[in-house]
């Protein structure tokens, strides 16, 4: 039974062969111009949140939060956190030799447009409870972003390893 | 069977002779190269304008006092902002933005009191630069130009080679609008705005770094310095639109005052006087954020200078008789040259609290 598996399995590889021979052509000068070269991905990106996101920062005195008292631990909070944001064009791609450096690069094209639509906060809170109330939290500010933000130049960050 | 077993028995083995990591002490830790992660940036340049953005911070729950950031546009000098060629070069490969180097800094903890207490303790700090960081400022004094002459000439010569060879100038651009409410019984005026333009031509940051570390009783602590070369910045302002048809006083007209050639350094914290980020109990049981530098140790002695450099100052109207400094020149114009200087600034102690919280 074993020995018929494996003449089997033998005899589907000398089928398949010919069968995965494609044809190979030339590509012409005129064919070459349409591949971009380029690798990596592009992104489009839109992200709408509710009001119910929020952001909270807790400072405990440099202790772990287990171990700080009341009195050594305080919050920031970003309340209501809401709208929508949309970038356009993000492009992620890895750079074999960065400038002539040698070295390898993660590199980012930063988006050609970021765009905010009443993208904003409830308000921004400095407070001793985890959570907003009127008589612990105290309202800092509120921050609200409209409007689309352009990135002519086609801005690159790269990323690598310094010495 | 029995290589079955073999091969069972190894790869046991192995996790436990790969698992050889330890912990570096600070001795170690102060051998490292320095190998953090590297960031350039490439044809930076950010345009608000164009499309229109803005960012508006509310000062109260009730949003009736505003600040309101609009026409922000940061791109290269010589250019114009929203144009594919607005880029500019932020950071060399051997000179780039760095995070995350690990070095060990030897950070004072003695006895501030004492002349004879000098004791450090070697505390490993992650490091976070700026391109440039370590070109130094130049003594732009009056004094010095005076006085040093071509070798002044030639100290200019060589920071404007540094700084820019590894950064390009950029312009910032930026419109603040305030708003805040009517006076009280007041029908003449509009809701109240003051509106300001910020224009800077020629930026570059040097000399700019931060260490951020732990010290034993306060917590967060960083030290750092920065630096910036602006060409010039110039702030326009009017305030008060007077309401339409109510026969209000003119309001005010535009007003100007630029700073040309400025040259900021300023220090702000050491391994000697880190600044320290800690929150304490108020009289009412509140925890408020305190921010400190310490006092600067006896032992020290005398703590880093900083220092602020502005080649002249304009402002008012050309050659208002009001600023005649004699028959032919009058104060604060681009002719005369205002130049301003703030040397040797240095901080003994600086602490401060929030009240609010």
């Amino acid at each position: 039974m074993n020995i018929l598996s494996i003449r089997t399995l033998f005899l589907c590889f000398l089928i398949s062969s010919p069968l995965s021979f494609a044809e190979l052509i030339a590509v012409d000068d005129e064919g070459l111009m349409g591949i971009s070269g380029q690798s990596g991905i592009t992104i489009n990106a839109k992200v709408v949140l509710g009001a119910e996101s929020n952001f909270i920062y807790t400072n405990t005195s440099g202790k772990a939060e287990a171990d700080a008292s009341p009195a050594e631990t305080s919050y920031l909070i970003v309340n209501g956190i809401e709208g929508g944001l949309e970038i356009k064009g993000l492009k992620l791609d890895l750079i074999a030799d960065l400038n002539n450096s040698g070295k390898s690069a993660l590199q980012w094209g930063l988006p050609s447009e970021i765009v905010a639509t009443d993208f904003k906060t409830e308000g921004i809170y400095a407070s001793t409870t985890k959570s907003v109330t009127p008589t612990t939290s105290t309202f800092l500010t509120a921050v609200h972003m409209n409007g689309t933000l352009l990135l002519p130049a086609e801005t690159t960050i790269s990323v690598f390893v310094a010495n | 069977m029995n290589k079955m077993t073999s091969f069972i028995y190894l790869s046991l083995l192995l996790p436990s002779l790969s698992m050889a990591l330890e912990s570096m002490d600070d001795s170690e830790l102060g051998r490292t190269t320095g190998e953090g992660i590297g960031v350039i940036v490439e044809n930076l340049s950010i345009d608000g304008k164009t499309e229109g953005f803005d960012i508006t911070l509310d000062l109260t729950k009730d949003g009736e006092n505003k600040l309101i950031f609009s026409d922000f546009s940061f791109y290269k000098t010589g250019t114009t902002s929203g144009d594919p060629d607005s880029g500019g070069q932020f950071g060399t490969v051997n000179d780039p933005i760095s995070i995350g180097d690990l070095y060990t800094v030897d950070v004072f903890s003695g006895d501030v009191t004492k002349p004879s207490s000098a004791t450090t303790t070697p505390t490993t700090v992650m490091r976070a630069k700026l391109p440039g960081s370590s070109i130094q400022q130049i003594d732009r004094s009056t004094a010095n130009q005076a006085d040093a002459g071509s070798d002044y000439a030639d100290d200019l010569a060589d920071f404007n080679a540094d700084l820019y060879s590894i950064t390009d100038k950029f312009n910032l651009d930026l419109t603040i609008n305030s708003s805040f409410p009517i006076p009280a019984g007041d029908s003449t005026v509009s809701p109240g705005t003051f509106h300001t333009d910020i224009n800077v031509v020629g930026l570059a940051a040097y000399g700019t770094f931060s260490d951020i570390f732990a010290t034993a009783d306060g917590g967060f602590a960083m030290a750092g310095a920065t630096g910036l070369y602006i060409d010039s910045v110039t702030l326009s302002s009017n305030a008060f639109a007077v309401k339409e048809g109510t026969g209000g006083a003119a309001s005010i007209t535009n007003s100007s005052i630029s700073f040309n050639g400025v040259d900021i350094y300023t220090v702000l914290g050491t391994a000697n006087q880190p600044l320290t980020v800690d929150t304490e109990l108020d009289g009412d049981g509140n925890s408020q954020v305190v921010m400190e530098i310490g006092h600067l140790p006896a032992s020290v002695g005398t703590a880093p200078k900083s220092n602020i450099y502005v080649e002249s100052i304009y402002f008012g109207e050309q050659d208002n008789p009001a600023l005649a400094t004699s028959a032919t020149t009058y104060a604060f114009q681009p002719a005369v040259g205002n130049t301003m200087e703030i040397i040797g600034l240095s901080i003994q102690h600086l602490k401060i609290t929030t009240k609010d919280l």
